[in-house]
């Protein structure tokens, strides 16, 4: 992408251009060296840098003027405070003339080293003009804690006096977040209990301390992003970042690190991981770091770690879009989300799998997540088994009983014949995480029809108040019970049979006297029907259902002169329902 | 058949029902029901149009009964003549065409026909009680005196101006529920009276 710079205030020029046209580098970047214009001031020269098609504003840039003067009159000063703007007295501070701008290997000349005040103040004097290196020792700090040390690089203009542009800040460094290690033992993994997810880990004999020393502790301390004096890169804004110290120490082989993922990236993400190099100045990538599958941690990837002591932070901005809303087993590409099933999915549950055949993980399919239930596995062959129903006889009995209303009209025991299948097969059980046996019922038992036929001697019904009359009764039972379900398994309840008996009643009604003495015949029946339902489960019968009855008696009375009267009668007493 | 759905009050009155002696009025016949063993009040009262004859009007059993052949008490006359000694088709010509093949059936039943024969000869006197109107038909309640006293009911249709018996009701229930317990109200009322 060309990026264009342009002067816009201070007379400065771009190798005698005002203009220049860059394209930016791999990282997005485009840089520029500006000749600043001849006058003095402050922030008197003025630089835009803008795009094609860039609907936002130029970024703007400004810088000093200032006309160097007596070499000796050159001082550097600042103010050092910790993470609470607290001055921090007895801060040593060194300027030491370097022979290249961000370098510390060849120093040339070196200013005398200056203490802080109370007010956290320093004042180098005859300070060194040119590239200069500026060391912040903390170690020498007055205020109770240990304090780390830091690095600038300020470039001074003779007979000014130059500044960092902002205040030092040091933080104390947290004594109960260290762990030390020798060439031998210790180390381990270093977290911060009010920083969750960050973790350091290292072992004996991957440290090397500055001066070369395999012994040594190390600490780390959360950093206040605005108080970072080095500018991160890439763009970034990084939400979490730590000082790991003392600065200087090597970590080989690197020291695996796990961040907090502040950012918000999305679980499974692949980004970047930085630290700030002292040898460049500059916060450089040190590798990859993947998100956790919870999205709560960055961890760097297998072999990538923090090299060196010093500022660390991870994770790429998160870009705008839909990246953070996209659905499981989908990621954003684009503006939109698009099926990803190289992500990992599982319900959690036990009975759930990818294939449905046996218990593991899930899985994404055509951007789905696919947990398909385990359903019941076959395990053996069909078997016939007799049925114990003598309950389900009784509750029959019980209802046919208004059949049985006369000794002379009992009814045989009710028999009941029929076959149920039972299949074996394996559940697969949520609750125990494990598979059981269970054996599947299917099939259907049949009543008998049952066909009893009785005079009823101590019944006399009156007929329409002309005659009295009794009854020869048939009573027939027929009817069919199916079941089906699963006995054992995950679940020790869950069969049933359920069915329905159907009972007749037919037969003669019989004269027995005249209650008008005119009648001269009499021809009738008996009818009755009825059915009643049951249902039985492992827990037992019931649900007992239906009406039997009543039973009626129907005919035709031929009185004298052959006048006849007919219609039926209903026996009270002859209707049971059950609900 | 069973009773029709209207009729569930009269039916459920059947098992048990009581009713009060006819009153006086000529021109209606007033029945009142009671509940089987319930006290005497609240009675379901039944009206119907007719006539009661208060003691009865004497029926004599001859062919002709010296009356006009309209008259209720001259068919009765003849029909009794005819259950007493005539043959069976002096009875068919007594009743509806429609029902006569039916009764030819039943009277050709020797036991049937004597068992009636033998009703009628054991009347020593039968008097017209009441008369009922039941839409086209009338109804007759004649009590028969003689070793089995009893009040029975004749329905009857006019064709033609001439009466014919009818079976056309015999699976009225309604019919078949008034005419059978008025009978027997009569025939209590009756008894009472001596």
């Amino acid at each position: 992408m060309p990026v264009t710079f342009a002067v816009k205030q201070g007379g400065g020029s771009f190798d005698g251009n005002p203009t220049v046209t860059v394209e930016t580098d791999s990282d997005g970047r485009a840089a520029a060296t500006l000749t600043l214009g001849v006058q003095e001031g402050n922030a008197n020269n003025l630089v835009e840098a803008d795009f094609a098609f860039n609907e936002g504003f130029a970024a703007a840039f400004t810088a000093s003027g200032r006309a160097p003067g007596d070499p000796t009159a050159t001082t550097i000063s600042g103010v050092v405070l910790d993470n609470s703007n607290v001055p921090i007295p007895g801060v040593t501070v060194r300027a030491v003339l370097t022979n290249v701008l961000h370098s510390n290997l060849t120093s040339v000349q070196s200013a005398t080293a200056v203490q802080t005040n109370a007010e956290g103040q320093f004042s180098i004097p005859q300070a060194p003009v040119g590239f200069v290196k500026l060391l912040v020792d903390g170690s020498t700090a007055s205020l109770p804690g240990k304090y780390p040390s830091l690095e600038y690089d300020v470039v001074t203009v003779a007979g000014q006096n130059n500044t960092v542009g902002q205040p030092i800040y040091l933080l104390a460094l947290s004594a109960a977040n260290q762990l030390c290690v020798t060439a031998t033992t210790g180390g381990g993994t270093l977290t911060i209990p009010e920083a969750p997810g960050f973790s350091l880990t290292f072992g004996p004999d991957q440290v090397t301390f500055p001066g070369g020393s395999k012994s040594g502790c190390v600490s780390v301390t959360v950093v206040h992003g605005d108080k970072v004096p080095m500018v991160p890169g890439f763009g970034q804004q990084p939400r979490f970042i730590v000082t790991i110290q003392p600065s200087g120490a090597v970590f080989n082989p690197p020291a695996p690190i796990t961040l907090p993922n502040v950012d918000g990236l999305r679980p499974r993400e692949v980004t970047e991981m930085y630290s700030f190099d002292h040898d460049i100045g500059s916060f450089v990538a040190i590798g990859t770091g993947v998100v956790s599958d919870d999205g709560l941690l960055i961890r760097s990837s297998p072999g990538v770690g923090v090299l060196k002591a010093g500022w660390h932070c991870g994770g790429d901005p998160n870009t705008s879009g839909t990246a953070a809303t996209c659905p499981t087993c989908q990621s954003c590409q684009g503006s939109g989300c698009q099926p990803d099933d190289g992500q990992s999915y599982d319900d959690g549950k036990f009975c759930t799998s990818c294939d449905g055949r046996s218990p593991g993980g899930d899985c994404c399919k055509n951007g789905t997540p696919t947990a398909i239930k385990i359903d019941e596995q076959d395990i053996g062959g069909a078997t016939l088994q007799e049925w114990d129903f003598s309950k389900l006889a009784d509750i029959i009995r019980t209802g046919t009983s208004v059949f049985e209303y006369t000794p002379g009209c009992q009814m045989p025991p009710v028999s009941i014949k029929g076959a149920i299948k039972l299949t074996g097969v394996k559940q697969c059980c949520e609750e125990k995480q494990d598979f059981e046996t269970a054996y599947k019922m299917s099939g259907s038992i049949g009543v008998d029809a049952i066909g009893v036929e009785c005079s009823v001697p101590g019944l006399s019904v009156d007929f329409l108040g002309l005659v009295k009359i009794g009854l020869v009764a048939g009573v027939s039972l027929g009817g069919e019970f199916s079941g089906s379900g699963i006995s054992g398994g995950c679940s020790d309840c869950n069969w049933s049979v359920d069915g329905k008996v159907g009972v007749s009643v037919t037969g003669k009604a019989v004269f027995i006297t005249k209650i008008d003495p005119s009648v001269i015949r009499f021809e009738g029946g008996v009818k009755g029907d009825g059915s009643v339902s049951a249902s039985c489960n492992c827990q037992g019968c019931g649900n007992l259902k239906g009406c039997l009855g009543p039973v009626s008696v129907f005919g035709t009375v031929t009185l004298a002169n052959f006048i006849s009267k007919g219609g039926e009668v209903v026996i009270p007493g002859t209707q049971i329902c059950t609900h | 058949m069973g009773w029709p759905a209207g009729i569930a009050l009269v039916a459920a009155l059947t098992a048990g029902a009581g009713a009060q002696a006819p009153s006086q009025a000529s021109n209606t016949v007033r029945i009142e029901l009671y509940p089987d063993a319930q006290p005497r009040a609240n009675p379901v009262v039944l009206t119907f149009t007719g006539e009661q004859y208060g003691k009865g009007v004497l029926i004599s059993a001859s062919p002709s009964g010296g009356g006009k052949p309209s008259d209720d008490v001259a068919f009765l006359s003849t029909l009794f003549a005819a259950d007493v000694n005539g043959t069976i088709d002096d009875i068919l010509k007594l009743w509806d065409v429609p029902d006569r093949d039916a009764i030819r059936r039943t009277a050709s039943d020797p036991q049937a026909f004597e068992g009636n024969r033998n009703f009628y000869r054991g009347i020593t006197t039968s008097m017209l009680l009441a008369k009922m109107l039941y839409g086209p038909y009338e109804v007759l309640f004649v009590k028969h005196a003689g070793a089995a006293p009893v009040v029975k009911d004749y329905p009857l249709i006019r064709r033609n101006g001439s009466l014919y018996l009818t079976n056309a009701l015999q699976r009225d229930p309604l019919f078949v529920y008034v005419s059978t317990k008025y009978a027997q109200t009569l025939q209590q009322a009756t008894t009472d009276a001596k």
